[in-house]
C-alpha cells in the first residue's frame, strides 16, 4: 500500500498554514489528507447496511454503508460492479472491500468498494431467483418446451472454451460412439465479464450452421462465480431461443445453472453430454446383426413353407404348371445356397462361436474386461461360458 | 462423413419394415426373396458406413468481415482423441 512516493511525502515537513501569510491551498489540504488516510487504512471489509443504492447510467454504483451511529458513502466503480450478480436490496446487511479516502474535488470522506458480499449465496441466490421466476413466467423453462434430441445426430456443434479440458472429453466420446459425426466447434469464453454475449453470439452462429441436428454447451467445473454467466439473461435466453436442440452441461452435478433449466437436455458434466446426444456405435452394430437374424429366419421360414406346400399340391397338375413349379424349387434352392453364404450360420458352421453377454457383441478383449459370465453362439445353440483370464496378443 | 453418407435412421427403419413384412406376411416366394434381397443390400451398406464413415472434427470461425468460416482443427486434439481410442 505504502509507496516509497508516500514514504518521502510523510518523512516531509508538514504543510505550514501556521498564520494567514502561510495559508495553504484547499488542494493542498485535500490532498494531503487523501494520502494520508489512504496510507494509513488498508484496503479492509467493512460491515454494514446497504442504504440509498443508485445505479448510474455509466454503471457505478453509489450508495452508502450505515450503522445504527455512523455512515459513509461509497461507490463501487462499473470496472467492479459488473461482477455482482444482482443489486443489492436498501437495508441488505453486506461486507464491502475497498480503500478509504478522500474524495478531493468535493473534499468527501468516502470508501471505494471492490466487491461486495451478502451473507451466504446472498446476492447470487437474489439474481438466481429473479430470473428464475421471470422466465417461468414467460414459461421459457416450461419441460413441455424441451424437443427430443435426433436419435442418429450427423452434425453436432460443440461451445465451449478451445482451451478447456471439457472440449477434449466431449470429443473423446463423440469419437467413441459415433465416430460418423460431423463436429463443429466454436471456441467461447465461459466464464467472466462478456462471457455471457459470447454465449449468445455462439449459439446464433453455430445453430445457423447447415444440417446440424445437435449443439453442446458445456464447461466444466468451477466456482458459483465462475459459472455466472450461465445464470445470466443473454445467456439463458440464447439457449431458450436455441433453434436447434441444445445438450446443456455446466459444471459438476450440483451445480444447477439456469441455461440448463431452459436446454432441451440437461447433462451432469460434458462426458455425458456427449453420451446422450450420440447413439453408441457398437449398439447400433449388434441391432444390424439382431435384424440380419431376422430377415434370414424369415426368408427361410418362408421357404420351408413353399416347399411343403410344393410336394402336396404338386401331383395332379398339369405338366405346363410342374415344369413352373421346377424353375421356383430350383430358385429356392439357389436363394437357400445363397443363403448359407449371406447368413453368419455358415460362419459357425466352419468352426467359429460368436460371444454376447446381454445382448451386446463381445468381439475384442476390452469388451470382456467387466463381463463375468457370457454367452456362445454355435452352429446349432448357445453356450454358457465365463471368463477365466485375458491375454492380449503379444505385439 | 461423405456428403453421400446415407440416412442412417431411415435405413434402420426401412430394414425393420423388411424384416417385419418378410415375418408376418402371406408373400410370394418372387417377392419374399426380392424383399430378402433388398435387406440384405441395405444391411451391406449399413454395416459399411458403421465401419468406414469418419466424420470431420472442424472449428467455426467468423473473419474480420464477419463471414463465418470452418477450418479443420488443427491435427494435434482430433488426432490425440483418435490415438487413445
Amino acid at each position: 500500500m505504502t509507496t516509497p512516493d508516500q514514504i518521502s511525502f510523510l518523512d516531509a515537513p508538514r504543510p505550514d498554514g501556521s498564520s494567514p501569510d502561510r495559508a495553504i491551498a484547499v488542494a493542498t489540504l485535500t490532498q494531503t489528507t487523501q494520502r494520508i488516510i489512504e496510507d494509513r487504512i488498508p484496503r479492509l471489509w467493512v460491515r454494514g447496511e446497504i442504504a440509498n443504492w443508485k445505479v448510474h447510467r455509466s454503471g457505478h454504483r453509489y450508495f452508502s454503508l450505515r450503522d445504527d451511529t455512523a455512515q459513509v458513502d461509497c461507490v463501487m466503480f462499473q470496472g467492479d460492479s459488473w461482477r455482482l450478480p444482482a443489486d443489492p436490496e436498501n437495508g441488505m446487511e453486506v461486507a464491502a472491500f475497498g480503500q478509504a479516502t478522500l474524495f478531493a474535488a468535493r473534499g468527501r470522506f468516502q470508501l471505494i468498494v471492490r466487491s461486495l458480499e451478502a451473507g451466504g449465496e446472498g446476492l447470487w441466490r437474489i439474481a438466481f431467483d429473479r430470473l428464475r421466476r421471470e422466465l417461468e413466467s414467460e414459461g421459457l423453462l416450461d419441460p413441455s418446451r424441451r424437443r427430443r434430441l435426433p436419435p442418429f445426430p450427423r452434425r453436432i456443434g460443440i461451445i465451449t472454451s478451445r482451451s478447456g479440458a471439457a472440449l477434449t472429453d466431449v470429443l473423446t466420446v463423440l469419437r467413441r460412439r459415433s465416430p460418423w459425426v460431423d463436429i463443429v466447434v466454436h471456441d467461447c469464453r465461459v466464464q467472466g465479464e462478456g462471457a455471457a454475449l459470447d454465449i449468445r453470439t455462439a449459439i446464433a452462429r453455430v445453430s445457423s450452421v447447415e444440417g446440424l441436428d445437435v449443439i453442446i454447451l458445456t464447461r466444466g467445473g468451477g466456482s458459483m462465480e465462475d459459472l455466472w454467466c450461465f445464470n445470466e439473461e443473454v445467456a439463458v435466453r440464447a439457449v431458450a431461443e436455441c433453434p436447434v436442440p441444445i445438450v446443456c452441461a455446466i459444471g459438476h452435478e450440483v451445480d444447477v445453472t439456469l441455461s440448463e433449466l431452459a436446454a432441451d437436455l440437461r447433462a451432469p458434466t460434458p462426458s455425458v453430454a456427449a453420451e446422450l446426444a450420440t447413439p453408441d456405435r457398437d449398439a447400433v452394430a449388434a441391432r444390424l446383426e439382431a435384424i440380419a437374424e431376422d430377415l434370414e429366419r424369415g426368408l427361410r421360414r418362408r421357404v420351408d413353407r413353399g416347399r411343403q406346400r410344393v410336394v402336396v399340391i404338386e401331383r395332379g397338375l398339369p405338366r405346363s404348371i410342374q415344369s413352373r413349379l421346377e424353375r421356383a424349387r430350383a430358385r429356392a434352392a439357389h436363394v437357400a445356397g445363397r443363403l448359407d453364404a449371406l447368413s453368419p450360420l455358415g460362419t459357425l458352421a466352419r468352426g467359429y462361436a460368436v460371444a454376447t453377454s446381454g445382448g451386446r457383441l463381445l468381439s475384442s478383449m476390452s469388451h470382456f474386461r467387466d463381463v463375468g459370465e457370457f454367452e456362445l453362439r454355435v452352429l446349432d445353440g448357445r453356450v454358457r461360458a465365463r471368463v477365466e483370464g485375458l491375454e492380449p496378443d503379444g505385439r | 462423413m461423405s456428403d453421400a453418407g446415407i440416412d442412417f435412421e431411415k435405413t434402420l427403419r426401412d430394414l425393420e419394415a423388411i424384416a417385419g413384412r418378410l415375418d408376418s406376411e402371406e408373400l410370394d416366394l418372387d417377392e419374399a426373396i426380392s424383399l430378402f434381397e433388398q435387406g440384405i443390400a441395405k444391411l451391406r451398406a449399413a454395416n459399411r458406413w458403421l465401419d468406414e464413415a469418419q466424420g470431420r472434427v472442424e472449428e467455426l470461425i467468423a473473419t474480420a468481415t464477419g463471414r463465418l468460416e470452418t477450418r479443420p482443427i488443427d491435427g494435434e486434439r482430433p488426432n490425440a482423441v483418435r490415438d487413445t481410442e
